[in-house]
């Protein structure tokens, strides 16, 4: 027993000393008689260095964002739920253990950024509970707020969305609960110059037949928000009959005068294409605009893609009017396009969401969808990282696909997208000849102690491993790059390096 | 009449000045040959005649390589005559020295000197009677288009002397590319019929008997059968013939469309055959899989099916480890890329009711500066016949000015260039031209028009601007993707 004992000891170090270099796979199996196994100890990174580290008090994170706010930039981070070993974590600033809700951390100075505040969530484990979600408006920008202040819009677990003042990110306070008495929330959006807010939410309370459905609101004044008109596929509406109802919507993005929403996180994915006006008008021909009927849900709908029923559009981030070098020397005859001059294409960058641990599903990864045509969304090339390239599916954890950075700053919008991919880390993907994505960076951080294991059934037993969750990225306007950790890891603030780097825009 | 005269003239020493000028120029854009782990084996002037199909046929121990040809005139070498284009007959036993054995003349409407595919023969498929469930054992046939009237059955038993036996369909309005099942008799012939809303559809025949034709159905989207509202345009998704995986697979995939705006659909076969065959909307939509539309600017002319791929990358997936895919090939039509880009598309079709695109191939532009080269640049067809040296592996695509592409399709995620030649032109290479500001240039460039590949690995690349056919084999790491070590 005791010969035993050192043997496994012995084997902990061999397998750290061969991640450290690569050669995870084959000793994976001989490993599998402990209980818990961890993976790399240490950063694996292409073209790209850490400039900074926020532990996030160990809670696991879903969405970053980060706010200019005045002179300072302020990261906001939406937590999932704790665990059942750790339901709470400690918060050091109030010397007490709270469920997992919203961190705020200064990062005005990225190497150090400084934890300034934790906004306590829901209770409940993993989606469940915590506060997952978070947008940040500018009084100056929405049309009737105070403007002298900031606000946060956040879930509150899956009961309620709701709005904080946090102008002063150390102390942030309550205004006004949007809408509560839910069972389901997800991934909002919400438009600064205008106030509109599309808030996914249950739709089961008022007989609609999805768990996640958009509710629209005019957050224009924060603190009184009108709501406008509840949205989804047809299929879902209250009354609707047949078996094949569509899958919960999990979040829209806007640009322009469209509504890009992803259908389907992991499985059933549909793209839609909306147009915006439409959608916050409704349907004139209708006594009731906004009633929901099929008609009134299919008339602001400019086209819908199906994927295949094994994924997902988890998240459906448009890139538009891209010029396409391969494209240069090509041109019409009706003028569309002048000689010389690179065709314009529109696409949606589409990712699908991997949910199960060490690769007990379909591989998931990234779409680029051409939607030049907008009424015949095509999708045209993918991306995805090579299993062999890491032995990702030994690894633990989730290995695939989960969202997109979605912000659309000058310095890398066109060029690059960031791609949140669990056991592999964040993924840097070249997308200047949209037909061909490749990548170009990489990082993945190493575990820590907060890293909380990712556990399989073999034989009936939990077999675990402690392995890297990237689950969410984002970038700031100054070209930062904020990767969060679903097992607790906590944020890692990077930047490009090397070739990559050179493909940003940073000349100005 | 003396002023008229001095008209004609003139007129006659500009064309003179032109065409001498548009030789200037196309010598200017003499290509020499280009290649990447492709050799050339042997060449075929095919008489300096537009190719547009090669089938090659292994017969009583002899390879017979049969082309389609587009229309035109020439004279036959074999007796001296100028016959309008028709179909090569050759004999390829040792690809080194290809024998020119027969020209099939056209005659009368399919007698056109202007080129194109209006005129000529264009399709031949060959079937052997041992296969067929009620051919003569000991014969071969060939179905042809010719012209865009008529469909014909040819006894070619012996190459040298064919012999027509049949007329399947005459009084039709536009052929294109037919598909005929060795194995069942089944045809789905590419026909334009003058009561149905577009230019082409399918008419599906039973040739089990190939000298009794027997019509099942005739087949197209809903809305182009006759009777329906006029469509946007005669060419509206017009139907471009199917890919059958028999029996067996019970699938046939269609591409419809010519310039843009296309679509792949996945279709029973088996429901195709045996339905009601009346061309109403609901019976021609019974059959139907799944319809993919292609989007404004690509077309489906050509398919190739990639059933059941084991993806590498996913071989510690759980699941979605074997896939479906379809590669579906628009066509270029405008020269020197006067038109929206055309490339390759990769179709998942592994779940076949929600087929959804997951990648692309396309010839680097700026690898040649094909746009200005001359002649069109982009994707016509690929190889058809379904050899085990090449299938799930290699497939090669007709790519117009850059010749023939071999592609690496193991991954179908992940399409990789592995090979291509482009020939040289010569002194049969006609010029391609466009007008610019009223005027109009003309560059002499390679046309690839269609590829095939017979069993023993050889392949066969023809020329749509007369260039010949050449026969090629892969080399170095190329060579290694096939699967030649039986």
């Amino acid at each position: 027993m005791r010969k035993q004992k050192v043997l496994n000891n012995k084997w902990y170090g061999l397998i750290a000393v061969f991640a450290a270099i690569g050669g995870w796979g084959g000793f994976a199996s001989a490993a599998e008689e402990a209980q818990v196994v961890p993976a790399s100890r240490k950063v694996e990174s292409k073209n790209m260095a850490l400039v900074g580290y926020n532990d996030l008090q160990g809670r696991s994170a879903y969405q970053p964002l980060v706010h200019k706010q005045g002179e300072r930039w302020i990261a906001y981070i939406g937590h999932h739920g704790g665990t059942k070993e750790i339901p709470q974590q400690y918060n050091p600033l109030t010397k007490q253990k709270e469920d997992n809700g919203t961190s705020l951390v200064d990062v005005t100075d990225p190497k150090h950024p400084k934890y300034v505040a934790h906004i306590p969530g829901e209770p409940g484990f993993g989606e469940q509970g915590g506060a997952q979600m978070v947008r940040v408006c500018d009084g100056k920008d929405l049309p009737k707020a105070d403007r002298s202040k900031t606000y946060l819009l956040r879930t509150g677990g899956t009961s309620s969305h709701e709005i904080w003042d946090v102008t002063v990110p150390e102390h942030p306070t309550l205004l006004t609960t949007v809408v509560k008495g839910l069972k389901d929330t997800h991934k909002n959006w919400w438009e600064c110059n205008t106030g509109i807010a599309y808030l996914i939410s249950d739709g089961r309370p008022e007989k609609w037949r999805t768990k996640r459905m958009t509710k629209i609101y005019d957050l224009s004044d924060p603190a009184k928000p009108v709501f406008i008109r509840n949205f989804a596929l047809v299929g879902q509406q209250p009354g609707a009959t047949g078996d094949n109802v569509p899958e919960d919507t999990h979040g829209p993005i806007v640009a322009g005068n469209r509504v890009y929403f992803g259908y389907g996180t992991l499985l059933g994915g549909v793209i839609q294409i909306v147009d915006r006006d439409k959608l916050l008008k409704g349907n004139p021909a209708s006594k009731d605009p906004f009633a929901p009927t099929a008609e009134n849900l299919l008339y602001p709908q400019v086209s819908r893609l199906d994927m295949y029923p094994t994924i997902g559009a988890h998240t459906t981030f448009p890139v538009l009017g891209m010029e396409v070098p391969a494209f240069e020397k090509f041109h019409t005859k009706t003028g569309e396009f002048r000689s010389g001059k690179p065709a314009k294409r529109d696409f949606l960058v589409v990712v699908n969401e991997s949910t199960q641990n060490e690769c007990h599903e379909d591989y998931h990864m990234m779409f680029m969808v051409d939607i030049t045509d907008e009424t015949k969304p095509f999708s045209v090339s993918n991306f995805m990282v090579p299993e062999k390239s890491g032995n990702f599916c030994a690894r633990g954890g989730r290995f695939g696909t989960h969202s997109s950075n979605e912000d659309m700053g000058p310095i890398y919008y066109k060029r690059l997208v960031f791609i949140a991919w669990f056991n592999a880390g964040l993924r840097v993907v070249d997308i200047r000849d949209p037909f061909s994505p490749r990548e170009v960076a990489y990082y993945i951080p190493a575990i820590n102690k907060n890293t909380a294991k990712r556990c399989v059934s073999v034989d009936g037993k939990d077999r675990c491993k402690i392995a890297i969750q990237t689950n969410n990225a984002e970038v700031d306007d100054r070209g930062y790059i904020y990767i969060v950790d679903r097992a607790g890891t906590g944020m890692h603030i990077l930047e490009l390096t090397g070739p990559a780097r050179s493909i940003a825009n940073f000349s100005k | 009449m003396k002023v008229i005269s001095a008209a004609v003239l003139a007129m006659a020493l500009m064309f003179a000045l032109a065409a001498s000028m548009a030789a200037a120029q196309s010598a200017q854009n003499n290509q020499r040959a280009d290649a990447m782990n492709m050799r050339l084996v042997g060449y075929s002037d095919l008489q300096g005649r537009s190719a547009f199909l090669p089938v090659i046929v292994e017969q009583h121990g002899r390879w017979i390589a049969y082309v389609g040809h587009q229309g035109g005139t020439a004279v036959n070498s074999l007796n001296g005559k100028s016959e309008g284009n028709g179909t090569s007959i050759l004999d390829v036993t040792d690809p080194k020295h290809p024998k020119y054995l027969h020209h099939l003349a056209t005659t009368g409407g399919a007698l056109l000197t202007n080129r194109g595919e209006g005129s000529g023969a264009l399709s031949v498929q060959v079937c052997a009677g041992k296969d067929l469930p009620k051919g003569d054992r000991e014969k071969f046939y060939m179905l042809r288009s010719v012209g865009s009237e008529t469909q014909e059955m040819w006894d070619v038993t012996r190459p040298e002397n064919p012999a027509r036996i049949a007329i399947v369909a005459d009084k039709l309005q536009s052929t294109h590319a037919n598909w005929w099942e060795c194995d069942t008799g089944i045809a789905y012939i590419n026909s334009g019929l003058p009561d149905w809303q577009v230019r082409r559809i399918t008419q599906v025949f039973d040739l089990s008997d190939p000298v009794k034709p027997v019509l099942i159905r005739n087949f197209g989207l809903p809305g182009q059968q006759p009777g329906a509202p006029k469509p946007p345009s005669v060419r509206w998704r017009d139907g471009h013939g199917p890919f059958s995986t028999g029996p067996q697979g019970n699938r046939l995939y269609f591409g419809y469309g010519n310039l843009g705006d296309g679509a792949l659909q996945i279709v029973d076969r088996q429901k195709l055959l045996t339905g009601p065959p009346e061309p109403t909307s609901e019976n021609l939509l019974s059959p139907q899989i799944a319809l993919l539309m292609a989007g404004k600017r690509q077309a489906v002319h050509g398919v190739y099916p990639l059933l059941g791929m084991e993806i590498a990358d996913f071989a510690k997936s759980t699941k979605g480890r074997v896939r479906d895919f379809i590669l579906i090939m628009p066509e270029a039509i405008e020269n020197e890329c006067r038109e929206e880009p055309q490339m390759l598309i990769v179709v998942d079709v592994t779940h076949e009711t929600e087929p959804v695109g997951v990648a692309n191939f396309q010839v680097s532009e700026k690898s040649g500066n094909f746009c200005s080269r001359g002649a069109r640049f982009g994707p016509h067809s690929t190889n058809t016949r379904l050899t085990p040296i090449y299938h799930k592996r290699v497939v090669f695509v007709a790519w117009f000015n850059a010749g023939v592409r071999a592609l690496d399709v193991r991954n179908p995620f992940n399409l990789k260039e592995i090979g291509y030649y482009v020939p040289a032109t010569n002194a049969n290479t006609e010029p391609s031209c466009v007008k610019e500001d009223g005027k109009q240039h003309c560059k002499t460039a390679i046309v690839t028009n269609a590829v095939e590949v017979d069993d023993r690995g050889y392949i066969y690349m023809v020329d749509r601007n007369n260039t010949g056919m050449h026969i090629l084999e892969l080399t170095g790491s190329a060579r290694q993707v096939a699967n030649f070590n039986k």
